[in-house]
């Protein structure tokens, strides 16, 4: 005996159909074949027909707005969530911002006064001799170095004199050449003598040398570089640098802070001396620009990733367009939805997709995302998705949404798309 | 203005409900109810009337969904939420009937679902092909108003529509006879035929 229900799958359950293809069954808007895969599902599924059933209990032209309400009511109770939650950790917010704060403001205060009572009198290299009784000779007032041949260094001056230089010049005697050492190789025939001055640290924290910390390290700022003692102040005779001579400095508590610097380095580090507007020298030094090798090897190969990923989006974009354009809705939704994955407010994705599901008769998935498309600001495409949701809604029998939507196409900057807009709403 | 849930759309929902237990993001459940919104409100109108009184219910679901949803193990939310869904219309339906007794096992907790997917297609039996040469021989065994219908259905591949024309049955009847001779035939199939 012929078996004729064995094509008919009697007993054959299928998947659950999408929402809008249920919502198309109780509109009666569902092609014959569609029609009769959703009612062999319904035989099965209590879900899909309790859902059915339940719309079909209600006024047909109410689905869309009823559903569109229920999904306003939802993101308000989700924002009257969220304000809650966020009313009811307020204080605790602000408890642990104050903690913090007060923290920060803690370690930071104690940093600062540790730097300071670190910053010795005795680590502060002090003029030499020579150039403390030029000061004293010249009442405080040193003239401006004028070097003649290192440009790098024309513009050093020497540090203002200080209000502590009679105290320094009674303890000088006490001081002992040890931090700053001029090499004579690179001297210029016309520059001074290197001058080896050490200065003895015991000497330099005699407390009736009374040389005020503070006054010097305001006089004197760093900049990040491997000169990592805090205060480290340099005076050497400018006329002695003025050639490109090396100068050897040495800080006597640290020796990581001893630094030779030629001209060459003077460029890499870019040191310069600026004189502030209250006429105090200012000592920069910043962060060499030279980059290495290693580090500019680094930067290609990250370039080169960034550069990959780049053309993997774009190739995934173009592909998606590609597919749209061939038909190949599916395939093209895949594309489309894997770039929106990482472009979520692309408005050529979020186009594809609307029209992807638009030629796929998934009226409201297209809904959706030409309501999105419409909210990005996407120029005249978001114009033209107004458009298009008018002609939706229609279809759909949706006057009101769709006399909406094209009222808002109308004004449009774009003529065609406002025009379009005014036939289809003189249609309606 | 892009929605603050945009972020999240390319998750499935088991995904976005392991992210709510993470950051406790109503958004997120926001975003998953409005996916399956569609059927609760269905659902719900199938049982409350009017329509008011459906979209309450919906929105009062939302409301105990977004305090108690990380105390339930969800392994199909779709599933889980009709049966929630369902479970709160037919409370609220005895409570406005004042019907007193209420199985405690429905009562107490609208969220008291066991929750087995092939609840809902429970009917689904397995049968081999060359049973099916036995199915038109229990379908004689069906009443009168059944063997109609299942003929016209699935041999005659006739729309409910079109089987209510025929037959003279309300719509509702069609598919009672329908459900149930589907039923009687699984049950002799495996009865008679194993």
């Amino acid at each position: 005996m012929d078996n004729k229900y064995t094509n008919n799958n009697i007993f054959k359950t299928t998947e659950c159909p999408s929402d809008a293809l249920l919502l198309s069954y109780v509109k009666e808007t569902i092609s014959k074949e569609d029609k009769r895969l959703v009612e062999l599902h319904l035989i099965d599924c209590e879900m899909c027909n309790d859902m059915v059933e339940g719309f079909q209990a209600m006024r047909s032209s109410n689905i869309d707005s009823n559903i569109k309400s229920i999904e306003i009511k939802i993101e308000e109770a989700v924002a009257a969530h969220n304000n809650k939650k966020g009313a009811s950790s307020f204080k605790w917010y602000y408890a642990v911002a104050a903690i913090l704060i007060i923290g920060i403001t803690g370690i930071l205060y104690n940093f600062y006064f540790d730097s300071l009572d670190q910053t010795k009198v005795a680590d502060l290299p002090m003029p030499h001799q020579n150039e403390i009784s030029a000061i004293v000779d010249t009442g405080g007032i040193v003239e401006e170095a004028k070097p003649e041949s290192n440009d790098n260094l024309k513009n050093i001056k020497a540090v203002e004199p200080l209000q502590t230089v009679a105290p320094i010049q009674n303890k000088r005697d006490a001081v002992q050449e040890e931090s700053i050492a001029l090499s004579e190789s690179s001297m210029n025939e016309a520059a001074p003598a290197p001058v080896e001055q050490k200065m003895e640290e015991k000497s330099m924290v005699a407390d009736d040398a009374e040389i005020p910390t503070k006054s010097l390290t305001d006089n004197t700022t760093f900049g990040t570089t491997t000169i990592a003692q805090p205060a480290f102040s340099v005076t050497p005779n400018t006329e002695m640098l003025s050639n490109g001579a090396t100068t050897n400095f040495t800080s006597p508590t640290n020796n990581l802070s001893t630094v030779n610097i030629t001209e060459s380095d003077s460029k890499k580090l870019n040191f310069s001396l600026k004189k502030e507007s209250s006429g105090k020298s200012k000592f920069k030094a910043n962060a060499p620009t030279a980059v290495s090798k290693e580090e500019a090897k680094d930067k290609q190969e990250d370039l080169a990733a960034v550069e990959k990923t780049i053309s993997d989006t774009t190739n995934t974009i173009q592909k998606a367009n590609l597919l749209l354009q061939q038909k190949k809705y599916n395939e093209a939704l895949a594309k489309f939805n894997q770039y929106v994955k990482t472009h979520p407010k692309s408005c050529e994705a979020i186009n594809g997709l609307a029209q992807c599901y638009d030629a796929t008769n998934k009226t409201t998935e297209a809904i959706i995302y030409y309501v999105k498309l419409s909210q990005l600001k996407c120029g005249k495409q978001s114009d033209a998705a107004y458009l298009k949701l008018g002609e939706l809604y229609s279809k759909n029998k949706q006057p009101n949404e769709a006399k909406q939507v094209l009222q808002k196409a109308m004004q449009s900057k774009y003529l065609d798309i406002a025009e379009q807009a005014k036939k289809e709403l003189d249609k309606l | 203005m892009p929605l603050p849930e945009e972020k999240y759309l390319h998750l499935t929902d088991l995904e976005l409900l392991q992210l709510f237990k993470l950051n406790g993001d109503a958004v997120i459940i926001g975003l998953l109810y409005k996916r399956h919104v569609v059927m609760a409100l269905g659902v719900a109108n199938k049982y409350l009337q009017p329509e008011d009184d459906a979209k309450d219910a919906v929105m009062q679901v939302f409301e105990q969904l977004l305090q108690n949803i990380n105390n339930h193990k969800i392994d199909n939310f779709k599933s889980w939420l009709y049966s929630v869904v369902k479970n709160f219309c037919l409370m609220k339906l005895r409570k406005e009937k004042n019907l007193t007794i209420v199985r405690e096992e429905e009562g107490k907790n609208i969220f008291s679902v066991v929750e087995k997917e092939q609840l809902l297609h429970q009917d689904e039996v397995k049968l081999k092909e060359s049973n099916l040469t036995n199915l038109e021989m229990a379908i004689e065994t069906l009443n009168e108003d059944q063997k109609k219908c299942i003929e016209l259905f699935y041999l005659q591949q006739k729309s409910y529509s079109e089987v209510v024309e025929i037959t003279g049955y309300t719509l509702n009847n069609v598919k009672s006879f329908i459900q149930n001779g589907k039923r009687n035939l699984k049950l002799k199939m495996q009865s008679v035929y194993g």
